[in-house]
């Protein structure tokens, strides 16, 4: 019965907490309110009986009242903190702003990373997807497939659940109210997107029946669709001419999707083209999805199986042994290349964050000290210990919340600002946003800066305090030069390392810059030319017509074309991608080793407006028309690796899988030129050949016009433009000047170089401030011991000398730990470095030079003003 | 000062339902009533009372309701249920054999010659 009444008693009691609470203190009010009274009738004073009143009920009850209390002091704290804070503006808006900017720095990075490496691509389960290479024993990095071995792929594997081909081609699109305009073509076959598992947001994706219609159909990215149709959601339907051809827009792609990541649009393949696809033209790339419980080892090892087997059933003429297969992840594939130079990045923040750390922590000791008196009228009083720290606190969340509200209203700007401005805003299936995990991890960061800067040296102090109890201040002055020597001492170690991963850096891109390209950049404008509408014959007249229009041009002095421009890689297809020669040599046939020869096709006075030189023979002539015998002009290196021994001139040499209408031909060698960097700055020269356009070679809907000029090659637009559009107003153009090409091509160098350089200047900077703070304080605080040595015959020279010492005592031990730290890193200071060690010996005395020049300056100041320390004035003091 | 006179564990219990046994009275009245009820020598703490109210409540020896006291003031009025008058008759018996065994203790027959 009674735990009956129990249950009742507890249910009540919850249900109706609030009326119950308020109950509880209205009969207590009653009681002591009688109590007082009763008091009263025995002739005490009012205050006095109802003090006694309340002493004797003892309410609130203890833990309300603790935390009552708790609040009360906690708020008074926190205004009190608010009032020292707002005397000193200056220490404020420094702590807020480094620790506010290192934070947004941080989070910034955290944010483009995660987005690259650690959030989900926006595909199903985007860890599934794959793409595939064919491999042989001259291309171990893989290159492209041809249709009819991809279908072979796709019909005798399991281990996959999809499998889907595509290849991309520039082009132009047009519909009856633009203008054409180039864009990039993806054709893929029908499984696409079923493999991707990306779903339209208008209209329908295509799927494997649209391959069975004669007619053709696109999807448009979400890109184009934005930049061609301004967003109309009608477009499914609507008819586009791509390429000249008629086809019909059956849905748009959401912004996510982007793959290829340049690709505008992508298009069904024809029906009757797909037949004539022959095994030897290699145009494919592969993309794939894991089928379910298979792993990746398993679908690499059926694969390279599958690609073996048919190799032997179809023997290609080819000296290429070893054909095989590799997968490798999507992801990978994306922004594998990416990552050294992030990681990087984000060590060279993760330094700076440090630092500031560190010097915040200093400023912060200082703060403290400072307090000293304050603290112990308190503890006079009767202050406990945890009470000071308590205020320390206060004042450590008040600028905690500040630097984070500033730094999360600063970071989602400064990462959109760095995605658009650098590289990456490429590869947009990515997009970096400060999500949820940025926000915390701001506010973790400043609350770690802001508990390192403030209450650390808070606890530190009253420590030191407490152990010197009775002691002078000179002693605590002692403990904060130790503790903050300490501080410096790591400084100038970390500044070190940057400043030598910094010169690493500067020094390769230096090296990279002055490289030896083997071409001209200056003074050329360039035009990316597409005229897919044309039929090939009157493509190529037109190509050929263009460039005499363009040469005749006022302050144009040479033109030529081109099917790719050296060091830009152009939508991903290298030129030597899928060529291997066979050389015919004195001593017989001879094929290339490691690398395929690179393949060129080119018109006009290429040559003369790149400034490559002709070294020996001639360069193309008018005499190599399409009926002479196939000629070719091969770079230095080629000559080099074919024909060592002998004058390569009037050898003949063939090509496998560059062009169709090369094959099984021969080309006769008529002129050797200078070695171009075709495809990056980085690697050596490789074999390269070139071919004439006149000769009926190479891709005559796209070409890039080179045009030499006399003075500012920009100034030549629109003249340029007018010509082109007098011969045919449809064609695509695009125009860039040479050099502007190129600093395209070297931004990941380039933002390496200012990133770190940048990170070191600051970094040193704030070692110097550190230095500066330090010795200052020191001199201030040892002013009465220099004044008796001055007072006892110490000349200036000596005082100086004696304070410069102990900077030495500082900085030598950091500079050291500094390049023992470079030299033990120096395997992933790899990644910074072009053609030289990460144990440069230049860089390291440089960077160690510099960090002790400039700490002795920072010192130089505080010094003189030790010698001018008048010894009357301190000592009488 | 009798403020701190030590009550055995369990009197609290009993002074307060011999208290409400003859009729209901607020918190306050019943200390003034123990305090006056044994000169001034044993003084309820407030703190205990509320909570030994709470438990006897609990157990569903007393209830409480609002009523007005004499002089006009809302109060909370604690009276004695049927339970809890069984219960005052069965500890009032403990506390008397307690009382008979502790006196026995304390003054001790002297053992015969």
């Amino acid at each position: 019965m009674s735990w009956l009444h129990g249950l009742r008693y507890a249910a009540r009691s919850l249900l109706r907490f609030g009326r119950f609470a308020q109950e509880r203190r209205e009969e207590a009010e009653f009681h002591r309110e009688m109590e007082a009274d009763r008091l009263r009738r025995e002739g005490l004073p009012d205050a006095a009986a109802r003090l006694a009143a309340d002493a004797a009920f003892g309410w609130p009850p203890a833990t309300e009242r603790d935390l009552r209390w708790y609040l009360e002091t906690f708020t008074s704290d926190l205004r009190l903190a608010v009032r020292t804070l707002r005397r000193s503006p200056l220490h404020v808006t420094t702590v807020v702003m480094s620790a506010a900017g290192a934070v947004a720095i941080a989070t910034m990075v955290a944010s483009i990373l995660g987005a690259l490496f650690v959030r989900p691509l926006p595909f199903r389960d985007s860890e599934r997807l794959v793409v595939a290479w064919q491999t042989d024993s001259l291309r171990p990095q893989g290159f492209n497939v041809s249709l009819p071995n991809f279908r072979d792929w796709a019909a005798r594997t399991t281990t996959f659940a999809a499998m889907a081909a595509w290849s991309q081609r520039t082009g132009a699109i047009a519909d009856d109210r633009a203008d054409a305009r180039p864009a990039h073509l993806v054709e893929v076959t029908g499984d696409f997107f079923r493999v991707l598992g990306a779903q339209p947001m208008l209209g329908r994706a295509l799927d494997v029946d649209d391959e069975k219609r004669d007619d053709l159909v696109v999807v448009l990215s979400h890109r184009l669709w934005h930049a061609m149709f301004g967003g109309d959601s009608t477009v499914p339907g609507r008819r586009i001419l791509v390429n000249g051809n008629a086809t019909t827009v059956i849905g748009v792609m959401p912004p996510d999707v982007r793959y290829p990541p340049t690709g505008d649009l992508w298009i069904s393949w024809p029906h009757d083209r797909q037949q004539y696809l022959p095994r030897n033209a290699i145009t494919q790339q592969v993309v794939a999805r894991l089928a379910d419980g298979m792993s990746f080892e398993q679908a690499l090892a059926e694969l390279d199986a599958v690609a073996r087997s048919l190799a032997a059933e179809h023997p290609v003429r080819s000296q290429n042994q070893a054909t095989g297969a590799l997968v490798r992840p999507l992801r990978e594939e994306l922004f594998g290349r990416e990552r050294p130079l992030l990681v990087l990045l984000g060590a060279g923040i993760a330094f700076v964050l440090l630092v500031a750390c560190l010097n915040l922590a200093c400023a912060g000791l200082a703060r403290a000290l400072d307090r000293v008196p304050d603290l112990d009228v308190r503890t006079a009083l009767g202050a406990p210990r945890w009470r000071l720290l308590q205020s320390a606190g206060a004042e450590a969340l008040v600028l905690a919340v500040t630097s984070s509200t500033l730094a999360l209203l600063a970071a989602p700007w400064m990462t959109a600002f760095v995605w658009r401005q650098s590289a990456f805003a490429s590869m947009q299936s990515a997009h970096p946003r400060v999500g949820v995990g940025g926000g915390m991890l701001a506010v973790l960061l400043s609350s770690g800066i802001m508990a390192a800067t403030v209450l650390w040296p808070a606890w530190h102090v009253s420590r030191a305090r407490r152990r010197l109890v009775g002691l002078t201040r000179q002693r605590v002055v002692g403990t904060r030069s130790r503790a903050s020597s300490i501080l410096v001492g790591v400084q100038v170690a970390m500044a070190t390392l940057l400043l030598v991963g910094a010169g690493l850096a500067a020094r390769s891109t230096l090296r990279l810059l002055a490289e030896p390209r083997g071409f001209d950049a200056s003074r050329v404008l360039t035009v990316g030319l597409r005229m897919p509408h044309l039929p090939p014959a009157r493509a190529a007249r037109l190509s050929a017509a263009l460039l005499d229009s363009v040469r005749a041009i006022p302050g144009v002095t040479a033109v030529g074309a081109v099917n790719h421009l050296p060091l830009t890689a152009d939508a991903g297809r290298s030129p030597r991608a899928a060529s291997a020669i066979v050389a015919h040599t004195a001593a017989g046939p001879v094929t290339d080793g490691e690398v395929g020869a690179g393949f060129h096709a080119v018109d006009g006075e290429y040559f003369t407006a790149m400034r490559i030189p002709v070294q020996r023979g001639r360069a193309f002539t008018a005499s190599d028309d399409a009926d002479a015998p196939r000629a070719a002009v091969i770079s230095e290196s080629m000559a080099r690796r074919f024909w060592a021994n002998e004058d390569a001139l009037g050898r003949t040499f063939e090509v496998f899988g560059a062009d169709s209408r090369l094959a099984s031909q021969q080309l006769v060698v008529v002129g050797v030129v200078g070695d171009v960097r075709t495809t990056s700055l980085e690697q050596e020269s490789l074999p390269d050949y070139y071919v004439s356009y006149a000769q009926g070679i190479g891709n005559v809907w796209h070409r890039y016009l080179v045009i030499r000029t006399a003075g500012d090659p920009s100034r030549l637009v629109p003249a340029v433009r007018q010509a082109i559009r007098a011969a045919d107003p449809q064609v695509a153009m695009e125009f860039a000047t040479m050099e502007h090409r190129l600093a395209r091509s070297l931004v990941r160098w380039l933002l390496a170089g200012a990133t770190l350089g940048t990170v070191a200047v600051i970094g040193l900077v704030v070692v110097l401030l550190g230095v500066y703070g330090v010795v200052a304080y020191t001199v201030t605080a040892r002013r009465r011991e220099i004044g008796l040595r001055i007072a006892l015959g110490a000349t200036p020279a000596g005082v100086q000398a004696s304070v410069l010492r102990s900077v030495a005592r500082l900085v030598v031990p950091g500079v050291a730990a500094g390049v023992a730290g470079a030299l033990a890193l120096g395997n992933v200071l790899q990644q910074l470095v072009f053609e030289l060690s990460p144990r440069d010996p230049v860089v390291l005395t440089v960077a160690t030079l510099a960090i002790g020049v400039a700490a002795l300056a920072a010192a130089f100041v505080p010094a003189r003003r030790a010698t001018r320390i008048d010894p009357n004035e301190v000592l009488r003091a | 000062m009798a403020t701190d006179t030590a009550m055995l564990q369990g009197t609290l219990d009993l002074l307060i339902l011999q208290t409400l046994a003859p009729s209901p009275q607020h918190g306050w009245g019943i200390t003034d009533h123990i305090r006056r009820g044994s000169g001034e020598v044993m003084r309820v703490n407030q703190g205990s009372l509320y909570v030994a109210l709470d438990r006897l409540q609990r157990r569903g020896w007393i209830v409480s309701d609002w009523r007005v006291t004499p002089n006009g003031r809302r109060a909370r009025y604690y009276s004695l249920t049927t339970e809890g008058r069984r219960q005052l008759a069965a500890e009032r018996r403990k506390w008397e054999r307690t009382v008979a065994a502790m006196t026995l203790l304390l003054n001790p027959v002297p053992p015969r010659p």
